[in-house]
């Protein structure tokens, strides 16, 4: 195409991401606007609906200014525009300094509404074959639409607007997809069962060949009461298809 | 069941879909990129209604009118999700949503000049050979012209000649064209090249201004519109798939569904 063609374009699409009054060749006066106004609403609304969490977090202002420079100096890449949301967490981090500083918990609070979108839209993982047989004598098979996040804020278990820096420690959380319902589910775990869960994932060791390791991780001694105290946690999993059986 | 008729399936019909009797149609159509990759209970859902009916595909980021390089790698994976889904027909807009390598997720209206029909039809070319298809490319709804230099039905129909692809006729956005830029449509239709016409798409829009539609499927089709559809179907070489699209404001599948066998019974009515 021809230069003049090809910066006729160009005008039009950076209009449209930033929405900055421009001179476009033969075009209808007072029509442009349209295209900003039906493009920038295509990208807030993906981003909203995406990050509720966040946009509750956020005052008005914020999240229209986030929403606004973010399309405007990102290049966004995915050409899925369900998935292009995630690209927004990348970008807070670099450029929203002022944002990060002020809400100490964004960036994991985005993380976590990311993740239930795309453990809810994710293409199907192979289940194991093989079943648990039991919680002690038998490696735990594990739905593999899973994962473990580590968190220093508690994203999971508090209204993000009441979480404030005195809420930073250790947190985990077991996201999964149930294979029944294809629900999206959270789970907190104790730094125990998160390190029991992680080590049972990474190996395929029943917890009666763990031996020391597992009585050292619970401080517990005596298989009997190690297994009634895993017990509980053990049928949960099973209950809700995150421990195959 | 619809022997013409399809219908525009959105995840908002939920599963009242395949429950609503009223509801037949002879095909569904689906965005590619809504259901590229994506498992769950989505894809349950899916297969569900594939099982059903036939999948018509429309694609939203192909962005055939960019300056931008064709995105083969998005491309492998459309393919990819066709041959998985028997898409009978891939359908696109003719217009650009890439630009300066960004997405921006909506339909923005390609200059009518000549380098940009020979720009266009070397890379509709390009990908009709790389999907093994022909490309069914749609006359999209535009607010303002941008830089033309020819008039919009010479554009299309030296695209539609040189590319040798196909035609979504997409009556509304006609409709919707000719309000907004002055035009008489049926003036448009007679020298459109119907002779490439390969689907059609019917659906309403919301009149904003005395001057001004916007093209947003957020309403039943009007009347003007239908008796556009009857003008130009008896003008076609003979039958072709019809989808009725609604994207927003949805009403009762019992309403839709409606909508539907009247489009169907107006193709009953001229092609049998
Ligand atoms: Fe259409």
């Amino acid at each position: 195409m021809k230069d003049q063609t090809i910066e006729q374009q160009q005008l039009l699409a950076a209009y449209c991401r930033n929405g900055v009054d421009v001179e476009i060749l033969g075009t209808t006066d007072g029509r442009l606007h349209n295209y900003r106004r039906l493009v920038f609403n295509v990208v807030r609304d993906a981003l909203s609906s995406t990050y509720p969490l966040t946009y509750n977090l956020l005052e008005i202002n914020e999240w229209e200014d986030l929403c606004k420079s973010f399309f405007s100096d990102h290049k966004c890449q995915d050409p899925q525009v369900w998935r292009m949301p995630f690209e927004l967490i990348k970008y807070v981090q670099e450029f929203k300094v002022d944002l990060t500083k002020k809400y100490p918990q964004l960036i994991e609070l985005l993380h976590f509404e990311w993740l239930e979108v795309e453990y809810y839209m994710m293409p199907d993982q192979k289940f194991p074959e093989e079943k648990t047989k039991d919680l002690w004598t038998s490696p735990w098979q594990l739905n593999p639409e899973s994962e473990i996040m580590h968190l220093t804020y508690p994203v999971h278990l508090k209204n993000a607007r009441f979480i404030s820096r005195s809420d930073q420690g250790m947190y985990f959380c077991l996201i999964y997809r149930q294979p029944d319902t294809f629900k999206v589910k959270f789970l907190n775990l104790s730094p125990f069962f998160a390190w029991l869960l992680s080590r049972v994932k990474d190996s395929s060791v029943a917890l009666s060949e763990m031996g020391q390791e597992i009585e050292d991780a619970f401080n517990i001694s005596d298989p009997e009461a190690l297994k009634e105290n895993i017990r509980p946690f053990f049928e949960k999993l099973v209950a809700d298809g995150m421990v195959v059986t | 069941m619809a022997e013409f008729v399809g219908i525009g399936y959105r995840k908002d019909f939920g599963n009242a879909f395949l429950e609503c009797a009223e509801m037949q149609p002879a095909f569904i159509e689906v965005a590619p990129e809504n259901w590229i990759e994506v498992g769950g209970y989505w894809k349950n859902e899916l297969r569900k209604v594939a099982d059903k009916y036939p999948i018509f595909n429309h694609g939203l980021s192909l962005s055939i009118g960019s300056p931008d390089p064709v995105d083969f790698d998005f491309l492998e994976k459309v393919k990819r999700f066709q041959s998985e889904w028997d898409v009978k027909i891939y359908s696109e807009h003719l217009s650009y949503s890439k630009c300066d390598n960004a997405h921006l997720y909506d339909l923005l209206p390609i200059p009518f000049r000549q380098d940009a029909v020979d720009h266009v039809s070397e890379r509709i070319q390009r990908v009709q050979d790389f999907l093994g298809r022909k490309l069914v490319i749609e006359i999209v709804s535009y607010y303002t012209p941008v830089a033309a230099e020819m008039s919009e039905v010479d554009f299309i129909n030296a695209i539609l000649d040189k590319a040798d692809c196909e035609l979504l006729f997409d009556i509304n956005n006609i409709y919707v064209n000719g309000f907004n830029h002055n035009y008489d449509p049926k003036g448009f239709i007679d020298s459109l090249d119907l002779s490439r016409v390969k689907y059609i798409h019917m659906a309403g829009h919301d009149k904003v201004s005395d001057d001004l539609i916007i093209d947003t499927h957020g309403q039943p089709i009007i009347d003007p519109v239908f008796d556009l559809f009857e003008y130009s179907i008896g003008k076609l070489n003979g039958p072709v798939p019809v989808l009725l699209e609604r994207d927003f404001n949805i009403p009762e599948l019992t309403e839709l569904a409606q909508e539907l066998n009247h489009l169907e019974a107006i193709c009953q009515n001229v092609w049998k």
